[in-house]
């Protein structure tokens, strides 16, 4: 086994069927291949025990079962990255029988790199030759036939958009794993005269097989000069971003109404007076399914909208060839947080809705920067975060209230920068921020299919497995306020006297040196942990206001917050609303991201982040506060 | 010179990649003594896009100023 492949915790396949892994650099079509390969069954997912995204199918060729593995995209098989020791680790150990290796005709030099370590580890190699339309038109010729020769394996061009060359790719397939199973090589490959070596051997191969015409500023030169220079890149990426936010919002929030209309009103109301003539004697019952189950489901619905949107222009930015782009020039931005270039995106996804801002730090590449890029994702303030504070701005601070939304997007960025060094700090302190160093693939135009079959793989992880934990926090939510402390019966009790109450009211001293200790904010922060735009509500159902149709009057419950955060602060209610907001964009945003965490990193790491956010979140409320009491802040 | 003061559209030969981390992850991309470079963009922040062979190869600044090369004459 390769000497650094140990990072990825000894990964291993068991084996029922021929193992075929596709292998290659990033971008030169692999995963296009393997979706046309795998068909529908196509599975992706993090390999047991690591945080990287590899993707797995059985078909059947030829009448016999095999296992298909998409391995990571890899620029040598001496690993730099936990994505790429993991691709290593499984060609080296886990029993594969033919490596696939997929070479880009447009850049053939690099891929011939990876090739000649593919064929001293494994006997059975097959090349799918990719991209030999953009070879073409940049004036590379291949000499197919005598590079097969040559590299003594078969050597098939194709098409994984069209489907040309796929019948010859199985045939290959079929071939190959007739052949009695050779046991990989352990071979070492991170010495420099070996790769001096290699590169010595590419470039006799190419100069035998490789005709190329002198070339001219190709169409992406010129592109390049645009989107990267110094102020003009930085214009054409926020007008990205902005065309992004915008089809984002406009498209998704009708939808994200409808959906709620439909769920909490047409179906929940509809269920409601069903269940009131089947079981009149139940209330709870009613509560159960109405506020609970289908309320539940309702919140998780109303993701979707923004969720699909958002991962469809995420998928079209990353097929087209823009996102490496960006990157460059978001690379000296995010050096300020120790993070590379590409978590620029996620980030700034993040002001909308921090659930797709964790999926979509998957384009980030690297192992521990994404998990990095995940765990501070949650400090960037989403739009929810942003009707409490135009709320509670508005109660509190009148005409200054724009000024302090305002600055609670100035806490938010530097919650993401001072975050960011933390969680570095504690969890990552080996990891060094590397300069940019990426290859940027030729422009292109983005294929519908790969698109929609990404945006729809993301959505439909997210809805298997953060799914149950955002319903279950909804009915636990909904079980603790009917659990009655007081005289009245089940599911019909005052919020102040149920268990939830009670809950807030044991919560509520923590927060005492942050000048919030009232259980009726205390217990909307609870809550707030289901999704931040219910924390208005909830506030207003802490004091009784709100009436049979979900009504409350606003002018009631500000006078009621002030005079409780009055008497909370000792006579500071400002400098404690700032402490509150402040609490706000720091904790956990709502339990559908640490979902999506969860379905990132593992469960360790979601509630590693929780935790740490929590705390965190505490300790600066607890310096604002105090620090603002000092200043005199009323 | 260094590859950073390479103007866009030069072409150079690599002299000499100094000694840092990511010199081997350099030299595996194509970036080795010998290796011919064209400057194709100069990007922000003082980085670089250059092609490598048929590569697209974009270089942080300390990247770039830690490259010597040649600058070569086309005919």
């Amino acid at each position: 086994m390769c000497s650094e492949c140990q990072t990825t915790g000894g990964a291993a396949i068991t084996r029922t069927a021929p193992v075929v892994a596709l292998l290659g650099r990033p971008n030169v079509g692999k995963s296009t291949l393997f979706s046309r390969l795998a068909g529908v069954h196509r599975k992706m997912g993090n390999w047991p025990a690591t945080t990287v995204e590899v993707g797995t199918a059985t078909i059947t060729v030829d009448g016999r079962a095999i296992e298909l593995l998409d391995l990571p995209g890899t620029a040598s098989l001496s690993p730099i990255s936990p994505d790429e020791a993991l691709a290593c680790d499984l060609v080296v150990d886990a029993g594969v029988d033919v490596v696939l290796t997929v070479v880009d005709a447009s850049n053939i030099a690099r891929c011939l790199f990876l090739l000649s370590q593919a064929r001293e580890i494994s006997a059975h190699v097959i090349v799918a030759l990719t991209m030999t339309d953009i070879a073409e038109r940049r004036g590379i010729h291949l000499d197919v036939d005598g590079l097969a020769r040559e590299l003594g394996v078969p050597v098939i061009p194709v098409i994984p958009r069209t489907g040309e060359g796929m019948d010859r790719i199985r045939t290959a397939i079929a071939d190959a794993v007739a052949l009695p199973h050779v046991p990989h090589h352990p071979v070492h490959f991170d010495d420099a005269s070996e790769a001096a070596q290699r590169l010595t051997w590419v470039s006799a191969v190419m100069a035998r097989h490789v005709e190329r015409r002198e070339e001219r500023p190709t169409l992406t030169d010129r592109v390049d000069r645009v989107v990267t220079a110094p102020v003009l890149g930085s214009v054409v990426l926020l007008a990205v971003l902005w065309v992004v936010f915008q089809a984002t919002t406009t498209l998704a929030a009708p939808l994200q109404d409808l959906l709620d209309r439909l769920m909490n009103r047409t179906i929940g109301g509809q269920v409601a007076t069903w269940l009131q003539q089947l079981a009149p004697t139940a209330p709870w019952l009613r509560g159960l399914i109405v506020d609970g189950v289908i309320a539940g489901v309702g919140t998780l619905l109303t993701f979707l909208p923004v969720m699909s949107i958002m991962f469809l222009l995420l998928a079209i930015l990353e097929d087209s060839g823009y996102m490496a782009r960006a990157a460059v020039v978001a690379d000296h931005l995010m050096r300020v947080a120790g993070l590379p270039g590409k978590a620029l995106l996620p980030l700034l996804v993040g002001f909308g809705c921090n659930v797709p801002a964790v999926s979509s730090t998957r384009s980030v590449g690297d192992a521990r920067h994404r998990i990095l890029a995940g765990l501070v994702v949650p400090f960037t303030a989403c739009s929810a975060r942003l009707a409490v504070y135009v709320f509670v701005a508005g109660i509190f601070f009148g005409n200054r209230a724009g000024t302090v939304v305002f600055c609670m997007y100035l806490v938010s960025i530097s919650l993401v920068v001072v975050g960011s060094l933390l969680f570095r700090t504690l969890f990552f302190r080996g990891v060094a921020r590397e300069p940019l160093l990426i290859e940027l693939p030729p422009y292109r135009l983005p294929t519908t299919k790969f698109v929609f079959a990404d945006a729809w793989l993301r959505v439909r992880g997210f809805l298997q497995e953060a799914g149950g934990i955002v319903v279950a926090t909804v009915l636990i939510v909904w079980f603790l306020m009917s659990v009655p402390l007081g005289g009245a019966g089940f599911a019909a009790t005052p919020v102040a006297d149920s268990a939830y109450g009670a809950m807030a009211r044991a919560v509520a001293p923590v927060f005492a040196p942050a000048g919030f200790d009232d259980w009726h904010t205390t217990g909307a922060l609870v809550t707030g942990f289901v999704a931040k735009e219910v924390v208005i509500t909830s506030w207003a159902q802490n004091y009784a206001l709100v009436d049979a149709s979900q009504h409350f009057d606003r002018a009631t419950l500000a006078r009621n917050l002030r005079q409780d955060l009055t008497r909370s602060s000792g006579g500071h209610p400002d400098a404690a609303v700032i402490a509150f907001l402040v609490f706000l964009t720091a904790y956990t945003p709502c339990v559908a991201t640490v979902g999506a965490q969860r379905r990132e990193f593992g469960w360790r790491w979601a509630a590693t982040g929780m935790v740490t956010q929590v705390l965190f979140a505490w300790a600066i409320a607890v310096v604002v506060f105090q620090a603002l009491r000092a200043l005199g802040v009323g | 010179m260094t590859l950073h003061a390479l103007p866009v559209g030069g072409r150079a030969r690599v002299q000499d990649v100094a000694d840092q981390p990511l010199r081997v992850r350099m030299a595996s991309m194509g970036l080795r003594a010998g290796a011919e470079v064209a400057m194709l963009v100069h990007a922000a922040s003082g980085a670089r896009i250059v092609r490598v062979g048929d590569a697209r190869l974009t270089l942080a600044r300390e990247l770039a100023v830690a490259i010597t090369v040649e600058p070569l004459h086309v005919q």
